[in-house]
């Protein structure tokens, strides 16, 4: 029986070492063929996750999504963007801000329908809202040095547009 | 080859189940719960925006569009504001408690089983801390077990060391794939974000070399980290360059919890003898102020 466990227990070691080295690579060869397997794993346990700290680039540049929202009509009655310039005395707001903004900007589908549907609660009173999203640049090194601009001015703001997100009544009340 | 096989399974056994790693595995729980208490102590003065019903995570919503595939969060049963804020202030408490020193296997599962319950509840406003302070509570968690095959202590030692090297090395390889990290110029786009940056860094850019030079030796620390850190003669230098990139991010970026959280894991690197010794230099600099304030 004490084998029996001694097996168990280095199967668990073996299990885990292959999910702590796996996962982040999962594209890999070995990674496609384990993931099936691991996935619940790594899902419940929340073991996911590619450790690509500033890497391969340290972006992405400035970003922001904005919108613009619409009453009955369809016209634009006011406007907004997010993250917004307010400063905060924890660090931790304005970082999970920029998560949340980064978590959007990357998926045209979540940002009409987590974000916008985000919008319809906060504005109980309108029809829809036009999405956009921002991206700024990095300011270059010789510009910078040159004193041309600003290494804090994020420059022009790429506008693209990602839709329109109609309030729905469940989003509403 | 039996006697080989034999011998190498046996040396696989010593690493995982005779490293002792109570001191530093100890110091992690503690570390961790003061450094969690006030990261998650923060993150709680923003649950209205984050975690409410008419915050920006809507559990329905979420199931819909993200990877939600087992992945289970307490507050999908125990759902409301009531439910968030109880559940806050509980995380919060198991914490205090880790903060003390105070510690079996019910606080410990408690914790890991919060922390995972607000991860999943909304994992859009997650970044890297979060995600790294899973697996070492996991991993104080399995250090409770402990029966005549199973050391958890030694397991979860082992296995936090191996979790720190894994993190530095992917992060470092995953750097190489990077254009800005080969020409030098990595730090320069980090500090000259005006969203993440904490400070106007203009002035860095009068010195390219010093910013080509940053940039290339922290490139090479991570990917050699997970090899430079078991060398006995390497181990407090190597520590030592990572307590410096660290203390780097925490000051010039929007991430001090980041640069702290991973600072606090180095402590099983250290051995019991560094550990007291800093921990007395810490009691001696906590009794300065007093002995300052109360000298005639």
């Amino acid at each position: 029986m004490a084998i029996g466990r001694r097996v168990i227990l280095h199967l668990f070691i073996l299990f885990q070492l292959l999910v702590v080295l796996v996962t982040p690579n999962r594209d890999s060869f070995l990674g496609q063929k384990v993931t099936p397997f691991i996935d619940p794993y790594i899902n419940f346990f929340e073991f996911a996750s590619s450790w690509n700290f500033f890497a391969p680039d340290p972006g992405p540049p400035p970003l922001l999504i904005e919108w613009e929202q619409l009453d009955s009509s369809g016209i634009a009655v006011s406007e907004g963007h997010f993250p917004s310039e307010e400063t905060y005395f924890f660090n931790d707001i304005k970082t999970r801000r920029v998560a949340l903004t980064r978590f959007f900007v990357y998926s045209d589908q979540r940002h009409l329908e987590i974000w916008g549907a985000y919008l319809c609660r906060r504005h109980r009173d309108a029809n829809g809202f036009r999405l956009w999203k921002s991206v700024g640049s990095i300011a270059n090194l010789f510009d910078v040095q040159s004193g041309k601009r600003s290494a804090r001015d994020p420059g022009e703001f790429q506008k693209t547009a990602v839709g329109t997100h109609f309030c729905k009544r469940d989003s509403k009340t | 080859m039996k006697s080989h096989l034999w011998q190498y399974f046996r040396a696989w056994e010593k690493f995982w189940m005779g490293a002792s790693g109570e001191t530093q595995v100890r110091a992690l729980r503690v570390l961790l719960g003061i450094h969690l208490l006030i990261a998650y102590g923060i993150r709680a003065m923003d649950w209205k925006f984050l975690y409410s019903r008419d915050g920006v995570a809507n559990w329905k919503n979420m199931r819909e569009i993200l990877p939600m595939s087992y992945r289970f969060s307490l507050f999908e049963w125990f759902s409301g504001d009531a439910a968030i804020l109880i559940g806050m202030g509980v995380f919060l408490g198991l914490l205090a408690l880790w903060c003390i020193g105070k510690r079996n296997v019910w606080i410990d599962l408690g914790v890991f089983v919060l922390h995972v319950s607000f991860l999943h509840h909304n994992l859009m406003v997650a970044y890297g801390m979060d995600l790294i302070v899973t697996f070492f509570i996991f991993y104080v968690l399995i250090s409770n077990f402990k029966t005549r095959e199973f050391n958890g202590l030694s397991i979860a030692y082992r296995f936090a060391q191996i979790q720190v090297c894994v993190i530095y090395a992917y992060s470092g390889w995953e750097k190489l794939k990077g254009v800005a990290w080969w020409r030098g110029e990595a730090l320069w786009t980090v500090l000259a974000n005006p969203q993440i940056a904490r400070f106007d860094f203009g002035w860095t850019s009068h010195l390219p070399m010093m910013i080509i030079f940053s940039t290339y030796v922290t490139v090479l620390w991570e990917i050699y980290f997970c090899v430079l850190v078991w060398v006995p003669k390497l181990r407090r230098l190597t520590l030592f360059i990572g307590m410096l990139v660290h203390v780097g991010i925490g000051v010039t970026l929007f991430i001090p919890h980041f640069a702290s959280l991973m600072l606090l894991t180095y402590v099983v690197f250290l051995t019991p003898a560094e550990l007291n010794f800093l921990q007395n230099k810490f009691k001696m600099l906590a009794r300065l102020p007093i002995r300052t304030l109360s000298k005639p």
